[in-house]
C-alpha cells in the first residue's frame, strides 16, 4: 500500500514516522504527495519500518490507486448507513447487495461500510440445520411469527452451498415462508451462491451485522446440512439448532454424526399425527446417547426437544430454551468471549479466502508457474520438488 | 339518387382492370410492399360496379344502398387477403360468395334493427364500428375489445357492446373492478337474505364432519349450500380442522439447461452475462411474481427454471400475492427486474398497483416486464404505465433473455 494509507491506517503521525526513518517531516510529506521520490537508502528504511507493506513499487509505479475511495464513494456509504439506521429497507437491501458484489471497488466500499458498524451484543443469532425436508423453513416461520407477535424483529439468511455452479440459481425460500415473507417486521434474503463456500459464509457474516444495525434483533441463519456449511454457521451464531426427523433411533437419516456434536439444541420435528410416539422415542434415544457426546458451547449437555412446526406445538418451549441458553451464556461471561473468538475466526476465514483468490487469479496464471506445472505434468520435475519450488515462489518477496 | 351515391358511382367509372394487371396488383397488395394501398384502391374500384349492382338487388330502401356497397367492399377486401393469385380464377369469382353473404347478413341485421326500432344514426355508427372491427382484425388478427370500439367510434360502451353483439363479435373485455364490485354486492345480498342461525349451525356441522369420519362431508356441504352458506365460509369451517394448504413451489432446475444445445444464441447470452457481472458485480437478478388470484404457475415456473439455467439469479415469489407484497419482495431482494406472470386477466388492475407501490418506495429503478395471456390491445396501456416489455405466449426464451439483459 502507499505510504499515505499506511500512516492513516496505523494512526502514525508524519512527524513520528519521519523520525523513525531519519528524514525531516517536510521531506516525508513530499514523498507522500509524490513531489519527490526518496533515494534507495530511505526506501529501504521505510520498507523495514513498515514490515514490507510500503515498498519501492509504491513510490515508482503510479498505479491508479484503487485503494483510495473517492469522496463521492465515502458520501454514498455514509448516506446508505444513515438511511439504514433510520429504517429504510431499500437501503438495507442495497447494503447487502454491496457486500455480495464481486467488483473490487464494491469490496472496498463494503469494507468501509462495515468498519462503521457498531457491535450489537443484544441480538440473538440462531443457526438452524437439518436434512432437506426436515422442516427448517416451517420452524423458522412458526418461530418467527411467534417472535414478531411478541414484539421482536426477525431476519432470515440462508447459506446454501449446494446450488449448482453452472449458471444462475433459483431462490425460492420465500415460497416456503409465506406469512413471514410478507410481514413488515421480518426480512428474508435468499442469497445466490457465487462461488465456493468460504465466500458465501463471509458475506453472510457481514450481512448479519448490517441487519443488526438496521434493527433486527433476532437473526436466523439456515443451512442445508450438506458440505461443510455447518462449521461456518456454527462460528457465526450464538446457538446452533439441529433438526431431526422422528425416525427410529439408530438410523441417522443421512445426517453426519459430526453435526449432532455441534448442536447446542436438538429438536425432533414433525411430532404430530401418527408420528408422535415415534418422535418421543427418537428424543429418548438421543437423550441417552448424549451421555457420550460432547457438550454444547457453554459446557451444558445439549437439550433435546420435540415439536410440530406445522401444528405450532412446542414452539414456545424451543424459544424458552434458547432464552435460557443465552442468559446462561451471558452469566458465565462466555457470550461475549465466544463472539469475540468468532470475529477472529471469521477474520482468518477471510484471509484464507483472499489467499485462495490470489492463488487462483494471480498466482496460478503467472507464466513461470504455468511452465513449472507443464514440467511437472511431463514428469520432468517431481511432485515434491514442484511443491517446494512453488512454496519458495510464494514466500519470496514479490518482484513483479 | 343521393348525391353521395352519385359521387361514388362517378368515382368508380371506367376503372375496370384486365386479369393480368389485376393479378399483379393483388400480388403487390398481399406482399404489403411499397404501393400496396394504391393497389388496394385500384382493385376495389375495378370490382365496384358489380358490387353496386348487387347492392341494388339487396336493398329495400334507398338509404341502404351505400351501406350495402360498403359491406360489399369490406367483403371484397377480406377475400383479397385470402385470394391466391396463382390459381386460374378471377378475384371477383372468388369474392362473389363472400360479398353476397355479407349483404345477406346486412339484410338480416337490418330487419333485426328494424324490430328494435333503432334510428338511422345507429346504423351508420354500426357501419363505422364494423369497418373499424374489420380493419383491426386485418391488422392484429384478433377482435378488438368493446372499450376500444367505443373509443374509436365515440360511443358509449353499452352501445358498442350492442353493436359488437349484432356484428357477431365475441369480445370479452373484463373490467376487473366492475366484476369485483358486482360480486361483493351479490355476496352482500345473499348474506342479507338468509337465516344466520341456520347458517352458523350448519357451518359448525361442517367443521364436525371434517373431524369425524361418521358424517359425510360432501352431504353436509350440500345442505349448507342450500341454506346459502358461501364457499368461503364452508372452507373456513373446514380449515379449523384441516389447516390451510400451503403451496409448495417446487422448481426443478437443470432440465432446460440440459435440453438446449450450445448454439450461437446461448454463447451470446453467456457473453452478455459475463459482461454484466464484470460491470455490476453480480448476476442479473429477476423476481418472478404471480399476483392476485391467478393460480396458473406453470409458465412462471418454466421461466424461473429456464432463466436460472441460462445464468440468471431468479427469485420466485409465493402465489397469490398482493402488488404491495410483490414490490416489497423485489426491494428486499434488490432485484434488477420484476417479471409479472399473468394468465387471469388481472393485469389491468394489478400492474398499475405494482408500479405505484414501487414508486412509493422510491424503487422505480426496478424494471417491470409482463408475460402470459395479455390481449394485444392492452399492450399500449401497459407501456404507458412504464412496463418495459410485454411478452406474449410463444415467446422464445433465449431471445427474451437477451432482450431482458439489455433492458436492465
Amino acid at each position: 500500500m502507499n505510504l499515505k494509507n499506511f500512516l492513516k491506517l496505523f494512526n502514525i503521525s508524519n512527524k513520528n514516522f519521519a523520525k523513525q526513518v531519519g528524514v525531516s517531516a517536510v521531506s516525508l510529506s513530499r514523498y507522500i504527495i509524490g513531489e519527490r521520490i526518496p533515494e534507495k537508502k530511505i526506501i529501504n528504511k521505510i520498507f523495514h519500518q513498515t514490515n514490507g507493506l510500503v515498498d519501492a513499487n509504491d513510490f515508482f509505479i503510479d498505479k491508479k490507486n484503487n485503494e483510495d475511495l473517492s469522496n463521492s464513494d465515502i458520501q454514498e456509504i455514509d448516506s446508505i448507513l444513515f438511511n439504514l439506521r433510520k429504517g429504510s429497507r431499500p437501503h438495507l437491501a442495497k447494503a447487502i447487495t454491496l457486500i455480495e458484489s464481486l467488483l473490487e471497488k464494491d469490496k472496498l466500499r463494503a469494507n468501509l461500510l462495515l468498519s462503521k458498524l457498531k457491535e450489537n451484543d443484544r441480538s440473538i443469532r440462531i443457526g438452524i440445520t437439518g436434512v432437506p425436508g426436515v422442516g427448517k423453513s416451517t420452524i423458522i416461520e412458526a418461530l418467527g411469527s411467534f417472535l414478531i407477535s411478541s414484539g421482536n424483529k426477525v431476519a432470515v439468511l440462508a447459506i446454501d452451498p449446494s446450488s449448482k455452479q453452472s449458471g444462475g440459481s433459483i431462490l425460492g425460500d420465500k415460497t416456503r415462508m409465506e406469512k413471514l415473507s410478507v410481514n413488515k417486521n421480518a426480512y428474508i434474503r435468499p442469497s445466490p451462491n457465487q462461488g465456493h463456500l468460504g465466500g458465501v459464509a463471509k458475506k453472510t457474516f457481514q450481512s448479519i451485522r448490517c441487519l443488526e444495525e438496521f434493527g433486527f434483533n433476532i437473526i436466523f441463519v439456515e443451512t442445508m446440512g450438506v458440505g461443510q456449511a455447518e462449521t461456518s454457521v456454527y462460528d457465526m451464531v450464538d446457538i446452533f439448532l439441529v433438526l431431526l426427523l422422528p425416525s427410529g433411533g439408530d438410523e441417522l437419516q443421512g445426517i453426519k454424526k459430526g453435526i449432532i456434536e455441534l448442536a447446542d439444541l436438538i429438536v425432533v420435528n414433525k411430532a404430530d399425527g401418527a408420528l408422535i410416539k415415534q418422535a418421543e422415542l427418537t428424543k429418548n434415544e438421543y437423550t441417552n446417547a448424549s451421555q457420550m457426546t460432547s457438550d454444547s458451547r457453554i459446557d451444558l449437555k445439549p437439550n433435546i426437544l420435540t415439536c410440530s412446526a406445522v401444528e405450532n406445538k412446542g414452539i414456545k418451549e424451543i424459544w424458552n430454551y434458547i432464552l435460557k441458553f443465552i442468559k446462561s451464556s451471558k452469566d458465565k461471561k462466555m457470550f461475549y468471549q465466544i463472539r469475540s473468538d468468532q470475529r477472529l475466526k471469521n477474520l482468518w476465514a477471510e484471509v484464507d479466502l483472499n489467499i485462495s483468490e490470489y492463488m487462483n487469479k494471480n498466482f496460478k496464471t503467472k507464466q513461470y508457474i504455468k511452465d513449472l506445472i507443464n514440467k511437472i505434468e511431463k514428469n520432468e520435475v517431481s511432485l515434491t520438488e514442484g511443491s517446494k519450488i512453488i512454496y519458495e515462489y510464494l514466500t519470496k518477496k514479490k518482484f513483479d | 339518387m343521393s348525391t353521395s351515391l352519385q359521387k361514388y358511382l362517378t368515382s368508380v367509372r371506367g376503372s375496370i382492370l384486365e386479369a393480368e394487371e389485376e393479378n399483379k396488383l393483388i400480388k403487390l397488395f398481399q406482399s404489403k410492399s411499397k404501393g400496396w394501398e394504391d393497389a388496394q384502391e385500384k382493385i376495389v374500384k375495378s370490382n365496384s360496379l358489380y358490387i353496386v349492382k348487387l347492392a341494388y338487388s339487396f336493398a329495400q330502401k334507398n338509404e341502404e344502398i351505400l351501406d350495402l356497397i360498403s359491406e360489399g367492399n369490406l367483403a371484397l377486401l377480406e377475400s383479397l387477403v385470402k385470394f391466391d393469385p396463382n390459381k386460374e380464377a378471377r378475384l371477383l369469382s372468388y369474392a362473389s360468395y363472400r360479398i353476397k353473404g355479407a349483404m345477406l347478413a346486412y339484410r338480416k341485421k337490418q330487419n333485426l334493427f328494424f324490430n328494435f326500432k333503432v334510428s338511422g344514426e345507429v346504423s351508420s355508427l354500426a357501419k363505422k364500428a364494423k369497418e373499424y372491427i374489420l380493419d383491426f382484425k386485418l391488422k392484429h388478427n384478433q377482435n378488438p375489445s368493446v372499450s376500444s370500439i367505443a373509443k374509436h367510434c365515440g360511443i358509449k360502451e353499452s352501445k358498442a357492446l350492442l353493436i359488437a353483439e349484432l356484428a357477431d363479435i365475441n369480445v370479452l373485455s373484463i373490467d376487473n373492478e366492475k366484476v369485483r364490485v358486482k360480486q361483493i354486492k351479490r355476496l352482500k345480498d345473499i348474506k342479507d337474505s338468509r337465516d344466520i342461525n341456520e347458517v352458523n349451525n350448519l357451518l359448525k356441522k361442517v367443521t364436525e364432519a371434517s373431524r369425524s369420519s361418521e358424517l359425510n362431508l360432501l352431504e353436509v356441504c350440500v345442505e349448507a349450500a342450500k341454506k346459502r352458506c358461501t364457499v368461503g365460509e364452508m372452507t373456513e369451517a373446514m380449515e379449523k380442522v384441516f389447516g390451510r394448504h400451503t403451496l409448495s413451489s417446487k422448481t426443478i432446475s437443470g432440465v432446460y439447461g440440459k435440453a438446449i444445445k450450445h448454439t450461437e444464441k446461448i454463447n451470446k447470452i453467456d457473453a452478455e452475462i459475463e459482461k454484466f457481472i464484470e460491470n455490476k458485480g453480480r448476476r442479473p437478478r429477476m423476481l418472478v411474481v404471480k399476483m392476485g388470484q391467478d393460480g396458473h404457475d406453470r409458465g412462471a415456473k418454466l421461466i424461473a427454471t429456464a432463466f436460472s439455467d441460462l445464468g440468471f439469479d431468479v427469485d420466485v415469489g409465493p402465489l397469490f400475492q398482493t402488488p404491495e407484497e410483490a414490490a416489497m419482495q423485489a426491494i428486499d431482494n434488490d432485484v434488477h427486474i420484476i417479471g409479472v406472470s399473468t394468465l387471469a386477466a388481472g393485469h389491468k388492475t394489478l400492474v398499475p398497483l405494482l408500479m405505484k407501490s414501487l414508486k412509493n418506495n422510491k424503487a422505480s429503478n426496478i424494471k417491470v416486464i409482463c408475460g402470459g395471456v395479455i390481449p394485444p390491445q392492452d399492450y399500449d396501456a401497459l407501456y404507458e404505465l412504464g412496463v418495459s416489455k410485454v411478452f406474449g405466449p410463444g415467446t422464445n426464451i433465449q431471445e427474451a433473455a437477451i432482450e431482458i439483459i439489455n433492458i436492465i
